[in-house]
């Protein structure tokens, strides 16, 4: 049974990579994508393809015949000299096999909270929170004060650096500790008369279920404050303003930061920052609000609500 | 039918784009928008058709307007101006040419076009060829990158910098230019030349886009505020021999 399997991944490996001509044009680059039919995941994949113009196996862990068992082996047979991971699933498999690899990945949500080995270097899923505030600022210049609710057991350190970046924009950031969902609402409505947006960030204690979502935004409607929020997924629950990465763009940095690896160049920074936005603006909110905004911003949003 | 695409400019707001023009044009006439997010793909669709309007950047316009057989008619202005100056700009105390050894470079035009512009910007020209270029998708993408660390370099214009100016004037404040390019001119409005005489009143709605409050938001999404008509001094600069 077990010389059947490996017979079968030989086969596998000869099949893949005989037929994408690796021997000869370069240094074989294993792409190993956590789902491929998720459209951002394939939309990055896409990129960096193009981007690299090295050859590229490619490993998606949403076809059934690759199961961690058949990445193992293919990693244990034939290491390759770089392996690209987008999203958190394909990075998990190639950290547990790839030995001395080096290992790029991408598409992580708070890539923090994951053994990162030293011969792991990525892109970011997060914009830096100085990144978006002059983003806001760029479409509401007349935003001066942005509150925000957020548990300090998980964001007390980003809190901290947003602050500092809001006060060399000359923003006010009016930020609240929450320490359980219920009292994010109360929290909110004592905030409100104070502030210009909301700006909802990635928290498990105030993003941790619809109910709690829609209580916050229904109380940010009554008292016309716009909401910043940072993913397009908001979008449909009627924040004003989007702010989020451009996947396209994560996928050419890791390629980019590959092309240096591979190349054997000194890496500045092991873990960039996303380097290209994609903004939504619901203009039907600014209507509603009665907001200012800077109508030379336009050709800088992706998708206008209107 | 009007074909939009632009090499050169921030522009990747593709189904607004499409969605508001159509919206806005469709009160005057039969007339589609369609927007192209890749330069082969417009190429190759538009050569064969001959009732069109074409809107595409200036340097795009220079290279296929001999093949395609077009003529320009208008050119779109910003803050009153026609053209604008590229300009690459750096926080740290480096040369162009240790600039391109390596370091990486943020522009949110294509890779092709921002090598062209660097290329105009140097002595030695093929230099510009191994630049590390980083494509983003607009000019304060590029500017926040040098900015947060990403990229040691942006090419930009001096426009987005008037602009960052007023958004983040600290960061403003630590940006060098390290070179600048010739100017160059804004979007410009081509069609087939067989097709001049019949464009007349699509030309005319286009052109009057900027009398209507609606008109006007839908050309500030072009990164414009008006069309201007050419004079003989602009078709000798985009129509060089």
């Amino acid at each position: 049974m077990k010389f059947t399997k490996v017979i079968m991944i030989c086969l596998l490996f000869l099949t893949v990579f005989i037929g994408k001509g690796i021997t000869d044009d370069g240094p074989a680059v294993l792409l190993i994508n956590s789902d491929a039919t998720v459209e951002k995941y394939k939309v990055t994949e896409d990129e960096f393809k193009k981007t690299l113009s090295h050859p590229v196996v490619e490993v998606r862990l949403d076809e059934k015949r690759w199961g961690i068992a058949e990445v193992e082996d293919l990693l244990y047979d034939t290491p390759p000299e770089l392996i690209y991971c987008i999203g958190t699933k394909a990075f998990l498999i190639a950290n547990e096999f790839a030995g001395n690899t080096n290992i790029v990945f991408s598409s992580i949500i708070n890539w923090q909270r994951l053994p990162i080995m030293k011969s792991a270097y990525g892109v970011s899923n997060e914009l830096h929170p100085g990144m978006q505030m002059m983003l806001f600022r760029h479409i509401f210049p007349k935003v001066n004060k942005i509150g925000l609710l957020y548990s300090k057991k998980y964001n007390s350190q980003w809190f901290e650096n947003a602050s500092k970046a809001a006060n060399a924009m000359g923003i006010e950031i009016v930020g609240q500790p929450i320490s359980y969902k219920k009292n994010s609402v109360s929290t909110l409505k004592g905030m409100l008369p104070g502030i210009d947006a909301l700006w909802l960030i990635s928290d498990p204690v105030l993003v941790c279920d619809n109910k709690s979502l829609m209580a916050v935004l229904k109380a940010c409607e009554k008292n016309k404050t716009p909401v910043f929020s940072y993913h397009e997924a908001f979008a449909k629950y009627g924040v004003t303003l989007v702010v989020s990465v451009d996947d396209p763009t994560i996928g050419r940095q890791a390629a980019g930061v590959a092309l240096e690896v591979l190349s054997g160049e000194k890496i500045q920074e092991r873990v960039q920052n996303p380097a290209g936005s994609h903004i939504i603006l619901n203009l039907n909110k600014v209507k509603k609000y009665g907001l200012e905004y800077n109508e030379d911003a336009l050709a800088s949003v992706n998708k206008i609500i209107d | 039918m009007i074909y939009f695409y632009s090499s050169e400019t921030n522009i990747n707001n593709y189904k607004s784009l499409k969605m508001g023009f159509d919206k806005y044009l469709s009160e005057f006439g039969a007339y589609e928008f369609q927007p192209f997010e890749d330069r082969d793909t417009f190429d190759k669709h538009v050569k064969s058709k001959k009732n069109c309007i074409l809107l595409l950047s200036s340097w795009h316009y220079k290279h296929i307007f001999k093949d395609y057989r077009l003529r320009f008619l208008m050119i779109g202005i910003r803050g009153g101006k026609k053209q604008q100056q590229r300009v690459l700009v750096t926080r740290d105390s480096i040369s162009i040419n240790e600039l391109l050894k390596g370091c990486r470079i943020a522009s949110s035009s294509s890779v092709q076009h921002t090598k062209s512009v660097l290329a105009g910007m140097l002595e030695k020209k093929d230099v510009a060829l191994n630049a590390k270029i980083l494509a983003v998708p607009k000019d304060i993408d590029a500017l926040m990158s040098l900015g947060f660390g990403i990229s040691t370099a942006a090419l930009t214009t001096q426009n987005a910098l008037e602009q960052l100016k007023e958004v983040n004037p600290t960061l403003y404040g630590t940006l060098k230019i390290l070179a600048e390019g010739q100017e160059s001119y804004l979007l410009v409005l081509a069609t087939p030349e067989t097709f001049m005489d019949q464009a007349v009143q699509i030309i005319n709605v286009i052109k009057n886009m900027a009398m209507h409050s609606d008109g006007k938001k839908k050309m500030r999404m072009l990164g414009l505020d008006g069309w201007q008509e050419p004079d003989e001094s602009d078709r000798n600069v985009l129509e060089a021999k």
